[in-house]
């Protein structure tokens, strides 16, 4: 039980990796805020990590491009479960923004990914860092992507650069906080078919044949699972990872490692 | 996080970060053969594993003699029927400003920490592709992104041993084989109690701690655990935050 009694807040957290993410911190011990703008599926998700046992979850309403909300999410953490341990900036994605050339990118869509992925990751490590760094411990896991590695087949370049900042970011923020006793690092995915939207761009947007040839470049020959890509964001979180600060895991199959 | 009924092979495991490596899996419940070229060494190691309720197996190894390997790996599947893990983690380093290195120094270094991980990545290859499944871990160094002053033979083996890593996994991933490596810090140990830590003053230190060869295994156990299953060709720096050039 490596998340035994521990505080979790968790972004994004109605989402499938989110969702990964809380079951793995709570078959292990952990109490779990999960934050995320879809009330609804919030609450299947708490109900269902609440039915395995373990820690417990709570919800809260949080849209991470909104201080107010972010400072509201960690001090609810702190009054449910009396502290916050481990921040995982989950809340993300390309807000099904079209992947189109340079010259035709809308400007308010650059601003609506970036914001959502770089500013809330900002705002919310910003939120939990006093609290950690008074507590003189803490452990930052943010989620970075393959298609910062490699550029965006399937992704659009708002998303491509906001997942590249946050490996900026991550390496930052470690070296400022690691006095303190914080690790921060990221982890960067391959493609996880983690909600509807990514199987959605899958199986429709691409042939079978499309499918074949891309899996044909990974060397493992699949996708992943969010519970891979959660296992690894719970070593990261847990104490067996206390010297590694300020690097970006990839989790892909091997297709790409920087 | 659990390696139970696994089977290990870790060379260079009679002392520090590959003993470590091995007891660290022992106590997650994985039998460990562990090969040293000072076979007391590895004796000693493997008669700790015992104690830690595991089987092991003490092999005499010099990672240089492609016999050594073969005859290694024959002992592994006799006692054990199979290999799950194995690490490449036996190297050396040796002192030399480059204007003043003798070319033998180089030849030696490049022989025992690349050509040995070639070697031992190939023997266990061969065993975990009639498997259908392995994890390959190779112990490279931060000294392979940042280089390191005075040891330009060791910082371009641990390079090599990336590229190496990243191959292999191109290579075996059909077969359901990771290769990943680690790329440790300055971690005290036999090997570099002779060593400061001179790339980073204590004050400089991101973590305000020095690297212990245990922050390494823990590192060798996850790539090794079925939790990493979908993690292939890639390094994990353990540092303390004196690399991040994996980010």
């Amino acid at each position: 039980m490596r998340f035994n009694g521990k505080s979790i807040v968790i972004t994004g957290g109605a989402g499938g990796l989110g969702r990964a993410f809380a079951l793995g911190f709570a078959q292990e011990g952990g109490n779990i805020l999960i934050a995320d703008i879809n009330e609804e599926r919030l609450a299947q998700n708490a109900s269902e990590i609440n039915a395995v046992g373990g820690g417990r979850c709570e919800t809260a309403i949080c849209d991470v491009t909104q201080p107010q909300e972010v400072e509201a999410t960690i001090s609810r953490s702190i009054a449910c479960f009396g502290s916050i341990d481990i921040l995982i900036n989950n809340a993300g994605g390309s807000l099904g923004v079209p992947k189109v050339p340079i010259d035709q990118v809308d400007e308010q869509d650059w601003d609506r990914v970036v914001n959502l992925n770089l500013k809330g990751t900002f705002l919310c490590t910003r939120a939990a860092a006093g609290h950690m760094k008074k507590a003189g411990r803490g452990k930052i896991v943010n989620l970075s992507s393959i298609t910062a590695r490699v550029g965006g087949q399937l992704t659009p370049v708002h998303y491509v650069s906001a997942k590249g900042a946050i490996i900026a970011f991550t390496r930052h923020v470690a070296q400022e906080l690691g006095p303190h006793g914080i690790n921060v690092n990221a982890v960067a995915p391959g493609i996880v078919l983690s909600g509807e939207r990514l199987e959605k761009m899958w199986y429709e947007r691409k042939t079978e044949q499309e499918r074949s040839d891309y899996l044909k470049q990974v060397p493992l020959r699949r996708l992943g699972s969010p519970e891979e890509i959660a296992q690894a964001v719970l070593y990261l979180s847990s104490p067996a990872a206390d010297l590694i600060t300020g690097v970006t895991l990839d989790i892909n199959g091997g297709l790409f490692s920087a | 996080m659990t390696l139970s009924g696994k089977v290990a092979v870790v060379t260079g495991g009679g002392r520090g970060i590959g003993k470590a490596i091995c007891l660290i899996f022992a106590k997650k419940g994985a039998d460990v053969a562990v090969a040293d070229i000072d076979s007391a060494a590895a004796g000693k190691t493997a008669e700790e594993v015992t104690v830690l309720g595991r089987h092991s197996l003490s092999l005499e190894m010099d990672v240089t003699r492609e016999e050594a390997i073969h005859s290694a790996v024959e002992k592994v599947i006799k006692e054990f029927g199979r290999i799950d893990i194995w690490v490449n983690n036996a190297g050396i380093g040796s002192r030399a400003m480059l204007h003043e290195m003798n070319p033998a120094n180089w030849d030696r270094v490049l022989n025992v920490n690349l050509r040995g991980a070639f070697l031992g990545t190939q023997a266990a290859a061969r065993v975990m592709m009639r498997q259908k499944h392995g994890r390959i871990i190779n112990m490279s160094s931060r000294a392979a992104k940042g280089g390191s002053y005075g040891h330009c033979s060791y910082a371009s083996s641990k390079a090599g041993m990336i590229a190496l890593t990243k191959s292999a996994a191109r290579e075996l991933g059909a077969y359901n084989i990771t290769v990943n490596a680690i790329m440790p810090g300055f971690i005290a140990t036999d090997l570099t109690k002779n060593l400061s830590d001179n790339i980073t003053q204590p004050e400089q230190r991101v973590l305000q701690r020095p690297g212990r060869p245990e922050d390494v295994a823990y590192a060798a156990a996850f790539l090794a655990s079925d939790e990493a299953e979908w993690i292939t060709g890639t390094s994990i720096e353990v540092t303390g935050g004196t690399g991040m050039f994996s980010g």
